[in-house]
């Protein structure tokens, strides 16, 4: 009897965190969220950017077992949103977009007080306090009251208390809205050192560079619609299909501008006052060629300057600025 | 001719009534208004209107008695609904921080006052005009004089005017809508009854209750006052409202006053600037006694209930200590009272006790109910909520430990009751025993002990109940007060209905008016003050009647405690997170 070959099992690829399908939120007439779809794995920082009344803040408070999706679902570490929202809670940390305030606790008695909400052993409290504290900063604000400390170190406290269970996922719905430049900066460096701890996060923003500079995967959402969803490079490349470039000639004539136009994977050319703004297709045909082939047409280059693909302008370039 | 234009632009009076026009609560609550004046009208109406049996020339000539009902329906009216619609045009932009914003435009603080008051008093007029057809009723039956119908309106229009500028003043006064609100309507009661009361009072102490009559100079403030004398000339007429027209231009002077001064005023934190000094006082005469205290507070971390350790450790009406301090200030009066009611056995002292017990009753049942609406929705406005929701915290772990707070609070309120009904009970027990009543002593103490064992815990789960439902503090309280008053009232003027209008047959009616009568919650404790239990309506013959009642109407009170308290907590979760169980927010159109 011949033994079955072993085989080398194949590692599965791990499931995500977050796995979000076709989720659809209705609040009467209107469609806030429409057929979103996608997956966060552990450890990833997810920036959710849209303009205002785009379905990011409907989206985080499903997760946070706030709001009850209309069609679609939601899992957190493969739990149901809807159906397993107790079980859920013990594994996300959720800081809405305000800050509500108890004005006669202090800050230790403030955490104190979600720590016995949390139903966290009352032995570990003082200690896992005094840990939260120290990692947002504000051990020397230990007992000072909530009401009288800064909007960025309410924030940073907000962030203390979705810390003091541990939680798998943080849910930070703006985070670093209303902040001061110092406080932004601040808050910034604490989500970076959260990200080293392999925390898995969520995050909405309007301070787009600053989400650039962390997450790893960007998922932008229009009228309730993803519109881009990916890693950085992922988006920059998948917008730099058709890339403008300024060309300034020292000898444009429209005969000229007529020939760049009549290139290969040139989709357009605009004659503007001082340049040409050349649309290229870059992915049949890089940057460098084009200079090449205007080059032999006789053109002498004053400046070649392909256009910049920061976050703004990917998030200009993909969404219209409608709400749903 | 454009700067005149300009002038008289009131652009603050059309954005009031523009906003009154988007809302849906300004027709909700004409249909209301409309509907209860009709049915109430339909109801009062004598009962030739549908029996059409007798000589329709009798009828001739009632039109007087049914506009005198219309009146006094509409005075009914403008005193539950204006406040409520005045209270919060001043205090709603200082919530909103808009009223800088209104400062800094060309408005001089005359004219903000003066549009605001016509915002909220044109709704108020366009619910009187309602009642346009049935004056035509009214005035088709014959007997209403012209003079009388002009009085009537004028002393309408008067009645709108001083309520609507005393509830200006309080809004101008107070930092949020629902101070304003409770301060507009206990300014009201003072301002109205106050001297009617002052003036019974004095006729009572000092001409032993044989002094001159009621003198209309004293209650000349009353708009309704202007409707005692009839056939007066609209001079007259004019003269006698002077000290009404006086009220109103006194009240809008100071709510111009306030406006300014108290535009940016903090929060009023009175009563817990006051315990905070007291505190400063006791901890030096702490030091005196070697710093031993009678009440320690309870710990200064939650263990597994954070939300009732914070309101029992934070929170004025949760702590200890000062609840035994407003303990002390209410318990200390209200000894003294029943000290002095039990020098004589004079049955006129037991009366004095039944008086006290009423007013003590009512302030707790109204400062309780307020408290208990209040207790969740704060927790919304402070938009703590949302946070505590995603925590492993039950929505019924919430309400169960806000409820215990409550139940300290609802103890100081029956404490001073208990004091009174015991000092009251001892001198039934001789009374009653002495002149042979049929409700004898037991039956009043067993009464009185069920009415504050149960009403109490009743109104207060009540009104969480309905706060529960609220997104507004304005609303949750205004809902609650609103319930509790309803439920108190409606059955006892529905009974009176039934009673005036001669409905169903004799035997039936009497039974249809004790069941109606029992309803109301007042009925019993009050039919126990009166020892007439035995004397309800339709059951006066029954042995044993003071006992069936007591026991049947606490049955019911108590399995309708049990029910709600049942239902509040099984529901809670859909209550707190209606969002999570499907149910969406209004869309932004409407606002609610």
């Amino acid at each position: 009897m011949n033994e079955p070959t072993p085989t080398t099992p194949e590692t599965p690829p791990a499931a995500p965190l977050v796995s979000v399908e076709n989720l659809n939120i209705r609040y009467g007439k209107t469609h806030a969220v429409r057929g979103l779809s996608f997956g966060i794995q552990r450890g990833e920082v997810f920036g959710f950017i849209g303009p205002n009344g785009a379905g990011k803040t409907s989206t985080i408070k499903v997760l946070a077992t706030l709001l009850k999706p209309t069609t679609g679902r939601a899992l957190v570490a493969g739990l149901d949103v809807a159906i397993e929202a107790h079980a859920v809670r013990r594994k996300i940390g959720y800081m809405p977009d305000f800050f509500g305030v108890y004005d006669d606790l202090t800050a230790s008695e403030y955490l104190h007080f979600f720590a016995a909400a949390y139903k966290i052993p009352s032995a570990k409290r003082r200690a896992l306090i005094g840990d939260v504290l120290a990692l947002t900063d504000l051990t020397e604000k230990y007992d000072a009251p909530v009401d009288g400390l800064s909007r960025g170190m309410k924030q940073r406290l907000g962030l203390a208390r979705v810390l003091l269970h541990d939680p798998e996922l943080l849910l930070l719905d703006e985070p670093a809205s209303g902040l001061d430049p110092r406080a932004r900066i601040e808050m910034r460096e604490l989500l970076k050192e959260l990200q080293r701890l392999g925390k898995t996060i969520i995050v909405s923003s309007h301070i787009l560079h600053e989400l650039a500079q962390f997450c790893s995967h960007i998922g932008i959402v229009e009228r309730g619609e993803m519109v881009a969803n990916g890693s950085l490079a992922d988006i920059y490349r998948a917008l730099s299909l058709r890339r403008t470039i300024h060309v300034q000639l020292a000898n444009q004539t429209p005969e000229l501008a007529a020939k760049i136009r009549a290139l290969p994977h040139v989709t357009g050319v605009d004659e503007q006052p001082d340049r040409l703004a050349v649309q290229l297709r870059e992915d049949e045909m890089s940057a460098e060629d084009l200079l090449d082939a205007i080059h032999a047409l006789g053109a002498r280059i004053r400046m070649f300057q392909p256009d910049a693909m920061d976050m703004e302008t990917a998030f200009m370039k993909l969404t219209e600025g409608r709400t749903a | 001719m454009t700067a005149l234009l300009r002038y008289f632009s009131f652009p603050l009076l059309a954005k009031e009534l523009t906003e009154a026009a988007a809302r849906r609560r300004t027709y909700v609550l004409r249909v209301v208004y409309g509907v209860l004046l009709f049915a109430v009208f339909a109801m009062i109406s004598p009962r030739w209107l549908w029996r059409g049996s007798m000589d329709p020339f009798s009828v001739m000539g009632q039109g007087r008695w049914m506009f005198s009902s219309l009146l006094a329906l509409q005075f009914i009216g403008i005193a539950l609904f204006l406040p409520a619609m005045m209270c919060g045009r001043i205090a709603e932009e200082k919530e909103r921080d808009s009223l800088v914003l209104l400062f800094l435009t060309d408005l001089r603080p005359w004219s903000i006052v003066l549009q605001k008051y016509l915002g909220g008093l044109v709704p108020m007029l366009s619910f009187l005009l309602l009642a346009m057809p049935l004056t035509a009723v009214a005035y088709a039956f014959g007997g209403v004089t012209t003079e009388a119908l002009g009085t009537g309106l004028y002393a309408l229009l008067l009645a709108c005017l001083q309520v609507g500028a005393l509830a200006l003043m309080c809004s101008a006064w107070c930092r949020t809508t629902v101070a304003a609100l409770v301060s507009t309507y206990l300014l009201a009661v003072a301002f109205y009854l106050g001297p009617i009361c002052l003036f019974a009072l004095f006729r009572i102490v000092v001409f032993q209750n044989l002094g001159p009559s009621p003198d209309d100079f004293i209650f000349s403030h009353v708009p309704v006052m202007l409707l005692e004398k009839s056939g007066l000339t609209p001079g007259e007429v004019l003269l006698r409202s002077t000290s009404v027209l006086l009220s109103i231009v006194f009240f809008l002077l100071l709510a111009r006053v306030f406006l300014v001064r108290r535009a940016f005023a903090p929060a009023s934190t009175f009563f817990v600037r006051q315990f905070r000094r007291l505190d400063g006082v006791m901890h030096l005469a702490n030091r005196l006694t070697g710093h031993r205290m009678l009440l320690r507070e309870g710990r200064t971390l939650p263990d597994d209930d954070p939300i009732a350790w914070r309101e029992m450790t934070r929170k004025t009406l949760g702590k200890i200590h000062y609840l035994v301090r407003i303990l002390v200030v209410i318990e200390v009066p209200i000894v003294g009272i029943c000290a002095f009611a039990s020098v004589d056995e004079y049955i006129g002292q037991s009366i004095m006790l039944s008086v006290t017990a009423a007013i003590v009753g009512t302030l707790a049942v109204l400062a309780l109910s307020v408290q208990a609406a209040n207790t969740i929705v704060s927790e919304r406005v402070q938009q703590t909520l949302e946070v505590l929701l995603t925590t492993p915290l039950t929505a019924r772990e919430i309400v169960v430990q806000k409820a215990r707070v409550l139940r300290r609070f609802m103890f100081v309120l029956a404490i001073p009751l208990l004091t009174i009904f015991g000092s009251e009970s001892c001198l039934e027990w001789d009374l009653r025993a002495r002149y042979g009543e049929r409700d004898g002593p037991v039956v009043y103490l067993v009464c009185v002990l069920l009415t504050v064992g149960i009403y109490l815990p009743l109104v207060s789960w009540l009104s969480l109940w309905i706060g529960l439902k609220m997104r507004t503090r304005f609303k949750a309280i205004l809902t609650a007060l609103a319930v509790v008053v309803a439920w108190c009232v409606l059955p006892i003027v529905c009974a009176a209905f039934v009673e005036n209008l001669g409905l169903f047959g004799y035997g039936f009616r009497g039974k249809m008016v004790g069941v109606l009568l029992l309803l109301s919650p007042l009925a019993v404790p009050a039919a126990n003050e009166l020892s007439s239990l035995h004397q309800v309506e339709g059951f006066r013959n029954t042995p044993g009647i003071a006992w069936i009642i007591v026991a049947g109407s606490f049955t019911f009170y108590g399995a309708l405690l049990f029910l709600i308290r049942r239902r509040a907590l099984a529901r809670a979760d859909r209550y707190l997170r209606p969002e999570a169980h499907g149910k969406r927010e209004p869309s932004e159109t409407f606002e609610y």
